[in-house]
């Protein structure tokens, strides 16, 4: 297990990421989305019918199987730990706006890597956008920003989301309960078992490695540790490796499959995303992992990504190929304002936490 | 010794109050930094490592006590 807290092991666990995502892609899952969390939790909440956008409906069971290959890992590392009350509302609303500013640029940060990996360049100026709100976040960080402590939780409470999922997917496996696109990106995808037990293993080394695309590169430019981003870089090699492969690189910025060329929004949306995941402490890959290993404040993040995502394609929010409409732009430009007056007032707070919460408080 | 209490802190917070502690911390002076997760115990460490600093993990009942010697 040791293995894994290596430079090497978060390397490989890169590498393997990677190489499922582009796998994925080849096995029937739509143009660089073998794994995309905004993109599957979209199309969960499309199953659900909290959406009614009829090409991104599908129970993916790659979601499915992250939070609970990493929920599993977490059990047996002993590493579940029921944890919440880390300013849970405002997490969700974090959570609803990360999903808006990723349905704008139409990706994740992981689908990032996976579009940068075959040769999307409207994923290099999404990634100066998600670099430039990280760089943000961290400055409200040194200024001392905080969402506050979290405190341990019943069993219970921390057992809530995982449970949930487990029933999900055993409900996508054995019924035709969920509403399934017939046509567009939501009709693409590989087998359930394959996309599962490809979750699950995306899950489990998540969780070990503790792999998080914003945290990379929050730490190269924060501390300058090259520890987490070595990861994001083989997720990165092995995508283009495997798209050289199988000749799906296509070096551009016109005609990438699922993507638009509006490099402002583009840059803002991931800008929104960079900047709300760095306040949230992880990206949303890094979200679901927590969730996994039973943190309560995590578990709300999602269902503000779900949330989101709903809101996002029910109002127009989200960006299609055709590019994006007038309430992306305006909801990314209101996202920004809100998550800077989210820092102002947080950084303020953090006066408050640390002269009055001390080490009795921290271990209720 | 200084003392600071990272417990349940989101990622990065541990770290960077280590960070900005050990700035105002004298040669010769130790850090005590509690924390209850794996990911800030490992982060803190490898803060410490690149600052080729001396470190100490003391296991406690549901939380770590990390000794850093300045």
């Amino acid at each position: 297990m040791k293995f894994f807290a290596t430079r090497t092991g978060i390397i490989v666990s890169g590498l393997i990421v990677g190489f499922l995502g582009v796998l994925l892609v080849l096995l029937g899952n739509p143009a660089n989305m073998g794994v995309c969390i905004a993109c599957f939790y979209r199309d969960a909440a499309g199953a659900l019918g909290l959406h009614q956008a009829s090409v991104v409906q599908y129970m993916r069971p790659e979601i499915l199987g992250i939070l609970l290959g990493a929920f599993l890992i977490s059990l047996f590392a002993g590493e579940f730990k029921p944890q919440g009350g880390s300013a849970t509302v405002l997490r969700f609303f974090l959570g609803v706006v990360v999903m808006f500013g990723a349905l704008v640029f139409l990706g994740c940060p992981l689908r990032m890597i996976l579009r940068l990996g075959a040769g999307d360049l409207n994923a290099l100026v999404a990634f100066a956008g998600f670099g430039c709100g990280i760089l943000t976040g961290i400055y409200f960080l040194k200024k001392g920003f905080t969402l506050g402590r979290a405190y341990n939780q019943t069993t219970t409470s921390g057992l809530v989301l995982p449970f949930i999922f487990l029933i999900l997917a055993a409900l996508a496996f054995f019924t035709t309960l969920f509403i399934a696109s017939k046509e567009g990106p939501g009709s693409q995808h590989a087998p359930f078992l394959i996309s599962l037990a490809a979750g699950l293993l995306v899950g489990i080394i998540s969780q070990r490695t503790r792999l998080c695309i914003a945290g990379g590169i929050r730490d190269v430019l924060l501390m300058r540790d090259f520890h987490l981003v070595s990861g994001f870089a083989g997720v990165l090699a092995a995508a283009i490796i495997m798209n050289l492969i199988f000749h799906k690189f296509n070096l551009g910025f016109n005609e990438q499959p699922i993507a638009h060329t509006e490099h402002l929004w583009n840059f803002l949306g991931l800008y929104v995303v960079g900047l709300g995941s760095t306040f949230l402490g992880g990206c949303p890959l890094r979200q679901t992992v927590l969730a996994g290993q039973g943190n309560i404040d995590s578990a709300a993040t999602i269902i503000g990504f779900i949330v989101g995502a709903a809101l996002a394609h029910n109002f127009g929010i989200a960006a299609s190929a055709k590019g994006v409409g007038p309430a992306g732009k305006y909801v990314v430009i209101a996202s920004i304002i809100l998550l800077i007056v989210i820092g102002i007032l947080q950084s303020r707070a953090a006066c408050a936490f640390s002269s009055t919460d001390k080490k009795a408080a921290a271990r209720s | 010794m200084r003392e600071i209490d990272v417990c349940g802190m989101s990622c990065p917070e541990p770290v960077i109050r280590t960070q900005q502690e050990l700035k105002n911390i004298i040669p010769g002076e130790k850090l005590r930094v509690l924390v209850d997760s794996d990911t800030a115990r490992e982060n803190i460490t490898r803060l410490v490592t690149s600052k080729n600093l001396k470190m100490e993990v003391i296991k406690e009942e549901d939380y770590y006590a990390l000794e850093i010697e300045a």
